[in-house]
């Protein structure tokens, strides 16, 4: 009987022992973040700018917001919606989203949610700051990639690349 | 006595009607428009922001200075954002979340629509959302490529009504009345007819264009691929009619 009792431990601890992979040995492909050298947070105003890589669009008024994910945003006066003008090119390294209302624009730059003034387009500004509300975010590899290597919030991405890599902490 | 009662009527009938007053005009003031797939969408004095797992609720009742006000832990596959009115729907890898908002724009849960996993955005009237499902690399492991119409006039209990196959990668929609555009990625885009969501009817496929989100309003479509930004005429909703091909230039 007792061996009975010794015989069915040592047996559920090999069935346990059999569930236990050790998943840190294993290699995945992923995306690794490039870092630009340096972080330059200005938000500034410059002329049209080539589209790389176009993800969001917003409207407010007689404008188009274009989003070049983690670069700035494309500014078109969309008066005449069959002759489309890019008026402007707003520089905010880290962007990925904006909203707006009444002429003030909300963005996030990293970690940051940034309000910048566009009563007047040309002369775009940033007005205030809120800091470290966006932890998680700041720029990630395109949507449904899987597997990247969570990036440094201190730093601003500047794109990514594919590597394999062991199981990383994030993934989309 | 009878004049002070009466004045007494008065006055509450004419503060009620100041009250009521003050909350229809409670500007909304003048906000932008997001496409479908937006992590940011401003109602009112609120900022609403998805960002990682959470829902993040920032008061701009001073507008250079948001202050964050609420943050709630939706699911790890949240995705995108979209306002209807007092609610918040929230598009995520496995299903959409309906949350409502509370006297001071705060969010509280409501209820969950489940679904497989998938990627997919979510734009609604009150009665009625529509969500698009993407399998692509990457995105979980389904083989559904649909549309889900879901009867939301329970908020409590969304139910699907039906699901529509014809779409290869729906991505970013956006919905006007009774009109409904679906983006499919290197398909083209799919004008529908939904003003029976047990019988959505496709209206046109125009093929030809590569889009992931849109936008549309008073008759004025608009469209976003990775490289250009496409603007189609659809106030004559038989005949869409393409205004202009956007590619910003050097």
């Amino acid at each position: 009987m007792k061996n009975t009792a010794i015989l069915c431990f040592l047996f559920s601890i090999l069935l346990f022992t059999a569930c236990y992979k050790n998943y840190d040995n294993i290699k995945v492909l992923g995306w690794v973040p490039i870092y630009s050298d340096s972080i330059d947070l200005d938000i500034k105003v410059e002329s049209p700018r080539t589209v790389t890589s176009l993800e969001r669009i917003y409207v407010f008024q007689q404008y188009i917001f274009a989003i070049e994910k983690a670069k700035g945003v494309h500014i078109i006066d969309n008066s005449n919606p069959e002759a489309p003008v890019p008026i402007h090119f707003l520089s905010i390294v880290g962007t990925t989203e904006v909203a707006i209302k009444d002429h003030y624009l909300y963005t996030d730059q990293l970690s940051e949610l940034v309000v910048i003034d566009i009563h007047n387009i040309a002369e775009a500004m940033e007005l205030g700051r809120l800091e470290g509300v966006f932890p998680n975010s700041g720029n990630l590899p395109d949507q449904n990639s899987g597997y990247f290597q969570c990036p440094d919030p201190g730093k601003a991405v500047e794109g990514w690349v594919r590597d394999s890599m062991f199981i990383p902490d994030c993934s989309i | 006595m009878k004049t002070m009662r009466n004045n007494a009527i008065c006055f509450v009938i004419v503060l009620m009607s100041i009250l009521s007053c003050s909350k229809d005009a409670s500007p909304a003031g003048n906000v932008g428009q997001g496409g479908s797939l937006a992590r940011f969408s401003i109602i009112g004095n609120n900022l609403y922001v998805i960002s990682g797992p959470n829902l993040k609720t920032f008061s701009l009742t001073d507008p250079l200075n948001p202050a964050l006000m609420d943050e709630q832990r939706v699911a790890f596959d949240i995705e995108t954002l979209f306002p209807l009115g007092e609610f918040l729907l929230i598009g995520g890898q496995s299903g959409m979340h309906i949350f409502s908002r509370d006297a001071a724009g705060r969010p509280e849960y409501i209820s969950a629509y489940q679904h497989v996993q998938a990627c997919d955005p979510v734009v609604a009237n009150d009665t009625v959302a529509f969500v698009t499902l993407r399998s692509v690399e990457g995105c979980r492991f389904t083989e559904t490529n649909q549309l889900e119409v879901l009867d939301i006039r329970d908020k409590r209990n969304p139910q699907l009504i039906k699901a529509y196959t014809d779409f290869e990668n729906p991505a970013g929609l956006a919905l006007d009345g009774n009109l409904l555009f679906i983006c499919d990625l290197e398909n083209g885009f799919f004008m529908l007819d939904v003003s029976k969501p047990s019988d959505v009817k496709i209206l046109h496929h125009i093929k030809g264009v590569n889009v992931h989100d849109a936008i549309a309003r008073n008759g004025l479509l608009l469209l976003v691929g990775p490289k250009k930004l496409y603007q189609y005429d659809y106030s004559n909703p038989a005949a869409p009619r393409q205004l202009s091909t956007l590619v910003v230039p050097d």
